[in-house]
């Protein structure tokens, strides 16, 4: 089982990534944007953060470079409705592990979470 | 005024993206989503209800997203009510035939809008080389002439504009039937901004082809 963060401003998405990451027996944390990601994530410590990219306050570009920032190492994976391919471009250069379109299935979330969970929660290594 | 040769050309480069919104839409509702062929044209505001074969009566459910970049303007998914609580109930799980509560058919709406919303414009976007920037999504509600008004007026297009493109792409879904309409309205200057891209990819699809130029025919 592993700690996860969930920030996503639409309420229906954080429902159904919920959904999907407790059914495949995660703790789930959820935030509805990046500023109050940064925080959570500074009391919960997750083993990785699931983040949408267009949110207000501040935006899922803007919890990378927070995240940079600190020296954070915790693996981000964005799921979002952006598929320019510029946008992908810029998130793995910002250190996003893995960029998902929405809607993402069960399948695609437990291949990432797979590639990108730390061992020690009792993941599949990385491939 | 857009030529047939430009006509065309937009219409194939937003039935692409139509086609990544309709699969997304089909992973999110579970079923197989029929989308038509985009409509493209240009025309003015006060008209864009007889384009759109949208009652000005009929009240209406709606995302607005905006957009700015090369071109600035704004998209938006309509749906009737009906079809707005057929989408919701379908994606909640609830009963179909049941009136969402407010809330609940605002958030899972607003999520559906930006799914595929984003599809077409990226696909734009991907396609002519060009990146847009974009707003939160806002649900909306109202007739046709409040929303189109009110997402205008915060889109900065002028309302009255009579190069203003739109660009309609109808889809449906029988099971929980759902019929709604993906519109994206630009302004003066990025409309302008879109016929340079578009004639830019003809130009280059005439650059790889051996055959010579057709003349260029006025739409409308
Ligand atoms: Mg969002």
């Amino acid at each position: 089982m592993a700690r996860i963060l969930i920030i996503d401003d639409s309420k229906f998405q954080r429902k159904c990534l919920s959904r999907m990451l407790g059914a495949m027996g995660h703790e789930v944390t959820e935030a509805e944007n990046g500023a109050i990601g940064l925080q959570v994530h500074e009391t919960i410590k997750p083993d990785i953060i699931i983040s949408d990219l267009l949110m207000p306050v501040l935006d899922g570009i803007g919890l990378l470079r927070g995240l940079n920032a600190k020296g954070a190492t915790t693996p981000v994976v964005v799921v979002t409705a952006d598929i320019q391919e510029c946008t992908r471009e810029e998130c793995l250069q910002l250190g996003a592990k893995a960029l998902l379109n929405k809607p993402v299935t069960v399948a695609t979330l437990e291949t990432a979470l797979g590639r990108f969970l730390p061992a020690q929660t009792g993941e599949k290594s990385p491939c | 005024m857009l030529t047939h040769e430009q006509s065309d050309t937009l219409t194939e480069v937003f039935n692409a993206g139509v086609i990544k919104a309709g699969v997304a839409l089909t992973n999110l509702v579970g079923h197989q989503v029929r989308m038509q062929v985009p409509l493209v044209g240009v025309t003015d505001f006060t008209d864009l209800h007889n384009c759109l074969g949208i009652g000005n009566d009929l009240q209406l459910v709606s995302v607005c997203q905006q957009f700015c970049g090369t071109m600035d303007g704004y998209a938006l998914l309509l749906l009737s009510r009906e079809s707005g609580d057929a989408l919701t109930n379908r994606l909640t799980g609830s009963d179909p035939g049941t009136a969402p509560a407010e809330a609940e058919r605002s958030e899972t709406l607003l999520e559906v809008g930006n799914i595929l919303i984003n599809g077409i414009l990226g696909t734009i976007a991907n396609t002519v080389g060009d990146r847009f920037e974009y707003q939160v999504p806002v649900y909306r509600e109202g007739s046709l002439p409040l929303i189109i008004g009110i997402s205008s007026c915060a889109a900065n297009c002028s309302i009255g504009d009579s190069h203003s493109l739109y660009a309609r792409a109808q889809f449906d879904i029988d099971e929980a039937r759902v019929i709604g309409s993906i519109l994206i309205l630009l302004t003066a200057g990025g409309f302008d901004r879109l016929i340079g891209l578009v004639d830019g990819l003809r130009g280059q699809a005439k650059a790889t082809a051996s055959g010579g130029a057709a003349p260029q025919t006025p739409v409308k």
